[in-house]
């Protein structure tokens, strides 16, 4: 049966990219900027760039917000790229009163100089290392800590280890790079950006059954 | 240390100039951009040097290409002086937009760039040089001395919000005899990334520049078109 695959446009994101990786891949896709029928589809991507505060409003204004619960607590596939991923913790120092979907119970923080001895936000291409997880038949599937994926941000998240699928080093300073919960996956980076290898992550979360 | 391949288009190819100055025909653009991901470029600065209408639109097609095809952090810069320029080439794909010349013409732009499309998508472009002992910003295809300090501008575009600065000497520029390491002092307070550019030479440059804590990346062309394209 043929996968169906959603592609959300929170209006706050390089939608653009990912639809590109994605076509370049020839993965067929549908596109939405507002509320969707969960049951239509097997597999969520939710990218996001720029203002977590900014994101959850468009969520919210868009009618996505009902729609993503309804996919999130079924057993379906979810990706969330970026401020995507930043979204499925609790909320995000970037912006109070603003709240994610408390997939893990956890504060989003801004980098701090004092504690990194490097220039904010993050920018560059870092290694993602794993933690407890196993990495095989998830979106990390052949994945052999070599890889350097694209990282842009200035807030981090941090999860405990049953959720932390890998884990990326700053001068020092250890966060999480990916989450697994379940079905449902989230990545700091930028897969999209990341050359070839950062293309395997969407051919591994397709590929995910 | 970030590595950027910053390619110059004039109408369908990429050129190359020594010290911004004349123009040498390189190739066409996917078929040098392919070369990157393997050949140790992390990212890619894409700049327009055709003035003309014509050119802009023709620049925004290969934009759109390059994007559908090359999966790094892409750059645009060359001429954006709106708001409409940046949504235009966001929407083509591109990560980030570079601005120069306009930023000194109007005063608001960049705030108002970074309130619309957040810091981390508005990188400033510097064109330095050094005239009697002080680094300048120049603007124009480093035409126009704008009578800025590079220290006092980097300070200035930090403040309202640059996500980025590249800083290019032109006078090294095309000239592979290394990077300038100078331009180190004037950007030694700054708290976001800065990129040296213009003169880079390869291995040396790449060790060299780690000693600086001024510095998260660099910029090369030439040194990149002459060690990996077959016929420059």
């Amino acid at each position: 049966m043929k996968k169906k695959i959603l592609l959300l446009d929170s209006k706050i994101s390089n939608i653009k990219s990912v639809c590109n990786a994605l076509d370049y891949l020839k993965i067929q896709y549908s596109i939405t900027d507002s509320e969707f029928n969960a049951k239509n589809y097997d597999y969520l991507i939710l990218p996001g760039v720029g203002h977590y505060g900014k994101f959850v409003q468009n969520i919210k204004k868009q009618n996505l917000h009902k729609s993503i619960k309804n996919f999130i607590d079924s057993d379906k596939f979810f990706l969330g790229i970026c401020v995507g991923m930043q979204f499925m913790f609790h909320s995000s120092e970037e912006s109070e009163n603003n709240f994610g979907l408390n997939l893990i119970n956890e504060r989003v923080k801004k980098f701090q100089y004092s504690k990194i001895t490097g220039k904010i936000p993050l920018i560059g291409k870092y290694k993602i290392k794993k933690n407890n997880l196993d990495w095989s038949k998830t979106i990390l599937n052949n994945f052999n800590e070599s890889e350097q994926m694209y990282f842009l941000h200035s807030y981090y998240c941090l999860a405990d280890k049953r959720y932390e699928l890998s884990q990326t080093t700053y001068n020092n300073f250890n966060f999480t790079s990916s989450i697994k919960i379940g079905n449902k996956y989230g990545v700091q980076f930028h897969p999209e950006k990341s050359g070839m290898d950062g293309l395997k992550i969407f051919e591994n979360f397709i590929a995910l059954k | 240390m970030r590595k950027i391949l910053k390619a110059d288009i004039k109408d369908n190819y990429i050129i190359k100039s020594v010290m911004y100055d004349g123009v040498k025909k390189i190739g066409d653009p996917i078929n040098i951009l392919r070369k990157t991901e393997k050949n140790n470029i992390d990212e890619i600065f894409i700049s327009n040097i055709t003035g003309t209408l014509y050119g802009y639109d023709n620049f925004k097609k290969i934009i759109s290409k390059v994007c559908s095809k090359i999966f790094l952090p892409i750059t645009v810069g060359g001429g954006i002086t709106s708001l409409k320029d940046c949504e235009d080439f966001f929407s083509l794909g591109a990560d980030k937009v570079s601005l120069n010349s306009v930023l000194f013409e109007n005063k608001r732009l960049l705030e108002n760039l970074v309130k619309n499309f957040g810091s981390q998508s508005i990188t400033v472009l510097i064109q330095a040089k050094k005239i009697n002992g002080k680094w300048y910003a120049f603007k124009d295809m480093a035409r126009h001395n704008t009578k800025m300090l590079v220290k006092d501008w980097v300070h200035i575009c930090e403040n309202e919000g640059a996500g980025e600065i590249i800083l290019v000497s032109v006078d090294d520029d095309g000239l592979m005899k290394g990077l300038n390491f100078d331009l180190h002092l004037q950007c030694e307070k700054s708290n976001i990334p800065v990129i040296l550019g213009g003169g880079f030479n390869g291995e040396k440059d790449l060790t060299k520049i780690k000693n600086y804590k001024s510095f998260d990346g660099l910029t090369t062309s030439s040194y990149f078109y002459s060690k990996y394209l077959e016929e420059i």
